[in-house]
């Protein structure tokens, strides 16, 4: 099939403001498509590739309910369990209010944290002792450190809301992650310092948010979990203990259907943009009637000349669609609400796929117009 | 000139359709064009002139009779079949010279050369001399909007005779231009006529013209009312 190129390339370069508007019309739409699916395919990545071989013990009564800090001990006696460490979300603001400062800082016990999650982080041994042994420090992760521009030695100032006080504590240590589960934009600080400074100014104590257990046997998960709910049923200490995959799943669920919504505002932003690219397309039919007449009158068949329609549109669409998904894989690994951003390659391909799509399809009606214009009508201008 | 002619209309009916209205553009219509031979076409308006035209050039089809080039029927093909062979054997020309705006002209002149199977720089090569016959030469990275009505329907000649058609059909080719740039028009058409053989057949209402060709067919409602050798 002989398409004259030329000619399409010439058009969308003579009317490069309509191209430009029909490009950035799809590159917004491809970028908000990619944004929302990158945060979708976050959350499934940190469930799927969550540890099956930890229990967490949360409070039943909601996330943000505590747990008192004594049950570690009877936790750790359980037949099956390896090792208990407990994390506690201290909150607190860091320089400001502002979501660009907000992200995860824990209070745990370093010894057992190590010994629990150890494996998933690339940290120093050397690292590891310091931060042990230095009781007003921290570690942090890799993208906490380029985002806040922290490094070694620096000192991070939170001035506390759940809890009473300001930690000001010394980064010894920035880890980078193994797994994708494990975030690299959170500070983790001595359990034993946040709570000390808590109780001197009269606030909570003694309590944890969460509690890990690491089994000797996977295979036992399921059996722990019945018994540890089971031992505090009756207590005003009420856990829920499940899985690491089942407390991600459980944890992405807090934003309820956000996966539907969001693709639901996606699918409603893609359609829009049809609109709008196959008003710009028929416009463009119909300002070259006369054309068609012309390439078909010189011999063009009336499949060459309508399939110059689809590619014009084809190839605004793509244009937008692959800048789009070239900004939105520069998001990979960044965090958005708590979700640390995931673009597969597979995320890639369906973003260009829905930007073809938009192009063939808005490129559709002026093609088919476009292959049954005779050429008499066409030199007469008559659409 | 052989007397086997390249084009034969026998008895071609042409009729238009508009709302509940039959025009009758063409009735029973006979006419031969031989190799070689540069026809003028003349007659009022309405009289069926640019029909014919149409038909020869395959892009109409008759209601009745045959359309015969070189024997071959063209109302037995298909439209792909028929565009494929405007752009072998015929090269339009138009009164509002039909030129693509946003190329420049040896850009123009390249689109129908992009059907033939000529490699890249051999259709370049033949639409620079396309140009070059048309003496612009200087003039082939022009756009139109950067030429004159005159250098416009220059390059549109161009355009027709780069792939060596069989015939030329022109459709009032100097029927936009001033007196002088018409005669620079049909000066190179004669040419084109005399030096390579080249057959044309013109529609014109301008009596000047149409002495510039070998013979002169007078229409009228659809049928020819006489004709002369000019």
């Amino acid at each position: 099939m002989n398409i004259p190129w030329r000619l399409v390339l010439a058009h969308t370069k003579r009317r490069w403001l309509r191209s430009t508007l029909t490009i950035v019309s799809v590159f917004m739409t491809i970028l908000i498509f990619g944004i929302l699916r990158s945060f979708i395919v976050g959350i499934e990545t940190s469930v799927a590739e969550a540890s099956s071989t930890r229990l967490v013990s949360a409070s039943a009564l909601s996330l943000f309910a505590h747990l008192p800090k004594r049950l570690e001990g009877e936790i750790a006696q359980l037949p099956g369990v390896e090792a208990v460490t407990h994390w506690t979300w201290f909150g607190g603001v860091y320089i400001d209010s502002s979501p660009d400062h907000l992200w995860g800082r824990f209070g745990v016990d370093v010894p057992s944290m190590r010994k629990v999650y150890g494996p998933d982080l690339i940290l120093d041994d050397e690292v590891w002792k310091r931060f042990e042994e230095n009781r007003t420090s921290c570690i942090i992760g890799a993208d906490l450190a380029k985002d806040e521009k922290l490094k070694l030695g620096d000192r991070v100032k939170i001035v506390g809301n759940l809890f009473p006080g300001t930690v000001d504590v010394e980064i010894v240590g920035i880890y980078q992650s193994k797994v994708r589960s494990f975030d690299q934009k959170t500070m983790f600080m001595h359990w034993d310092y946040m709570n000390e400074l808590s109780k001197s100014a009269g606030g909570r104590q003694d309590i944890v948010s969460t509690f890990t257990m690491l089994l000797k046997d996977p295979g036992q998960a399921g059996g722990l979990a019945k018994s540890i709910d089971t031992n505090y049923a009756s207590s005003s200490n009420r856990t829920l203990t499940q899985t690491e995959k089942m407390f991600q799943a459980q944890f992405a669920s807090m934003w309820g259907n956000l996966p539907l919504f969001f693709s639901i505002l996606g699918g409603i932003v893609i359609v829009a943009c049809l609109m709008v690219t196959a008003n710009t397309m028929m416009l463009n039919a119909r300002e070259r009637v006369q054309e068609v007449g012309i390439l078909k009158t010189l011999g063009f068949t009336p499949g060459s000349v309508s399939t110059m329609a689809l590619v014009e549109g084809l190839l605004l669409c793509l244009v937008g669609g692959a800048l789009a998904m070239a900004v939105v894989r520069s998001f990979d690994g960044k965090m958005m609400m708590f979700t640390i951003l995931t673009v597969p390659w597979r995320t890639i391909a369906e973003g260009l796929a829905i930007a073809a799509g938009l192009g063939l399809l808005s490129g559709f009606i002026p093609a088919l117009l476009t292959h049954k214009l005779t050429i008499l009508d066409a030199i007469r201008r008559r659409a | 000139m052989s007397d086997h002619p390249l084009i034969r209309l026998a008895g071609v009916d042409r009729i238009y359709t508009r709302g509940n209205e039959e025009l009758h553009v063409l009735n029973g219509l006979d006419l031969d064009i031989q190799k070689g031979e540069f026809v003028a076409l003349m007659g009022p308006s309405g009289c069926g002139k640019s029909t014919i035209l149409n038909l020869m050039g395959a892009i109409d089809r008759p209601n009745a009779g045959q359309v015969l080039f070189d024997g071959e029927d063209l109302s037995e093909m298909n439209e792909a079949e028929r565009a494929s062979w405007r752009a072998r054997n015929v090269g339009f020309i138009f009164q509002a010279y039909n030129l693509m705006p946003v190329l420049t002209a040896v850009q123009n002149v390249l689109l129908p050369l992009q059907l033939t199977p000529l490699p890249r720089a051999k259709r370049r090569a033949q639409a620079e001399l396309a140009l070059q016959i048309v003496g612009l030469s200087e003039r082939m990275n022009h756009y139109p909007n950067q030429l004159s009505g005159g250098q416009e329907q220059r390059v549109a000649i161009a355009r027709a005779i780069a792939t060596d058609p069989r015939v030329l059909l022109a459709d009032e080719p100097t029927g936009d231009l001033d007196a002088k740039s018409a005669a620079a028009i049909l000066d190179l058409l004669q040419e084109l006529n005399r030096q390579n053989g080249q057959t044309i057949v013109m529609v014109t209402h301008d009596p000047k013209a149409a002495e510039r060709a070998h013979r002169v067919i007078q229409l009228d409602k659809g049928r020819v009312v006489g004709g002369h050798a000019a």
